[in-house]
């Protein structure tokens, strides 16, 4: 068919059918076979060239990401209060909840907080006990009832078989546990010096607020880093600057100091 | 036709010197899965210039459409343990076709390159894309002179990719209403309107130059 043979008169879908189809066709160079060869070549190649650790490489890699990207979320979801705190950390976490009797603290599991925590009873009676053993601290673990219960909870091998000495969180003396407690206390008044000498922090009340004198070495605050001269002026967000005892359930999560003119918080539980 | 009555045949083609023509695609393709590379070249010999036409008068780029073209192959070569015979390769190998044409143009829009198809493209056009004409003259493009085939061309190109992959499929690879309604994974019905509609459009942008 010679060029300028197709009359183009689009009236209609058939003429443009007919248009399209006048059109000449374009056809693939001669090497085009040896070119996609080359190409199918050139991959297998480099397949074979990244051999199994890159293929590793691409799912561990995501995974690795993901399992860094939610345990960050998680830590900072504790930051914010948000999640409950690891066993682990729990152990550091100074309760000050008084039990509701000597009897009930000592047959069987806490009482947790009105907040859901769980909670260590604490008590006078226990004022002659040595500070429990690690083993029993793993058993006071098992036992911890579960959050936001209010009464009972804990495991039955804690209550069929109650533990030889009482359970004080690590770093509490029962020497100094809270003095002059109530049972039922555990969301009353509490002796702000009575708080800081159970996590082995001496301090005094000054204008700005307790003053440090000293901490003693197994107690909690020195181990977390509270030294003589850091002046505590907050507990859990709640300002002691002005006053010697606190309400609420006498649990500390941090405490805020005034160190060098700065301000810092100490977080417990981690 | 079993893969031992496939390469009996194709043994029997290079003895008397027929070519793979005498084998389905299918047959050439399982020859292939058993290790068979010729067979494999045949299928490419078999498709290359159905397979560049219509990237060809898909992206009106003759280069970027033999390089696609290549890359169609490459990928069906890799992907033939995933492809199941039960369907026509002929509609699987477009679809992989259409589907890296309409990616390359997603690409030239992301590159947001100044579109020279305003010629034919009215105000509420649906396309934006880069589409430089290609002057080389094409050794089959005889039948109509070069001016009113590249007019044609543009104007083709200048159709929203939807409606140009099913009038090139229909009108230029002459491809029946149901294997493009499988390549473009549609129902009858809307496949006969969307290639109703695309020769609309193209008569609508052809008709102040015919």
């Amino acid at each position: 068919m010679e060029k300028d043979n197709i009359k183009i008169d689009l009236q209609d879908d058939g003429d443009v059918k007919r248009m399209l189809s006048s059109l000449g066709r374009v056809d693939a160079p001669n090497d085009f076979t040896f070119r996609v060869k080359a190409r199918i070549a050139e991959q297998k190649a480099a397949s074979e060239h990244r051999g199994w650790a890159p293929a590793f490489l691409r799912i561990a890699a995501p995974a690795a990401v993901t399992v860094a990207v939610a345990t960050g979320g998680y830590f900072a979801l504790i930051d914010n209060g948000q999640a409950p705190l690891p066993v682990a950390a729990v152990e550091e976490t100074m309760e000050f909840a008084p039990p509701q009797s000597a009897e009930v603290a000592d047959a069987g599991p806490s009482v947790g907080s009105d907040i859901g925590e769980p909670s260590i009873p604490v008590s006078n009676a226990f004022a002659d006990a040595k500070p429990a053993p690690a083993p029993q601290r793993a058993q006071a673990r098992e036992s911890r009832p579960a959050a936001n219960t209010n009464e009972g909870g804990g495991s039955t091998v804690r209550a069929a078989k109650p533990p030889a000495a009482p359970l004080l969180p690590r770093g509490i003396d029962p020497q100094t546990v809270i003095p002059n407690t109530r049972p039922g206390d555990a969301a009353g008044t509490h002796r702000i010096s009575d708080i800081l000498q159970m996590i082995g922090v001496n301090a005094q009340r000054g204008a700005m607020g307790w003053n440090v004198s000293g901490t003693t070495s197994a107690g909690v605050g020195g181990r977390a880093g509270i030294r003589s001269g850091d002046i505590v002026v907050a507990i859990d967000g709640t300002p002691i600057n002005n006053t010697d005892t606190i309400k609420g359930t006498a649990t500390i999560r941090s405490l805020q100091l005034i160190r060098e003119g700065r301000r810092v918080t100490i977080t417990f539980g981690r | 036709m079993g893969l031992d009555n496939a390469e009996t045949l194709r043994a029997e083609g290079r003895r008397t010197g027929m070519r793979d023509e005498a084998l389905s695609d299918n047959e050439l393709i399982e020859a292939v899965k058993a290790g068979d590379e010729d067979a494999f070249a045949a299928i490419i010999e078999r498709y290359r210039n159905p397979i560049t036409n219509f990237l060809y008068r898909f992206l009106n780029d003759r280069e970027e459409a033999v390089d696609l073209a290549q890359e169609t192959f490459v990928r069906v070569y890799f992907a033939l343990d995933r492809y199941h015979t039960g369907y026509a390769f002929s509609t699987y190998i477009y679809r992989i076709a259409s589907n890296l044409a309409i990616s390359e143009i997603r690409k030239r829009k992301r590159r947001n390159v100044l579109s020279l198809t305003g010629l034919f493209q009215r105000e509420d056009s649906e396309t934006e894309e880069y589409q430089p004409p290609d002057h080389r003259q094409l050794q089959d493009d005889h039948l109509i002179d070069g001016e009113t085939s590249q007019l044609i061309q543009t104007a083709i190109a200048s159709l929203p990719p939807k409606y140009r992959a099913a009038i090139v499929l229909r009108d230029i690879e002459g491809l029946s209403y149901d294997e493009i309604a499988e390549i473009m994974g549609l129902g009858l019905g809307t496949t006969k309107s969307r290639i109703s509609r695309a020769r609309g459009l193209l008569k609508e942008k052809l008709k102040d130059h015919f």
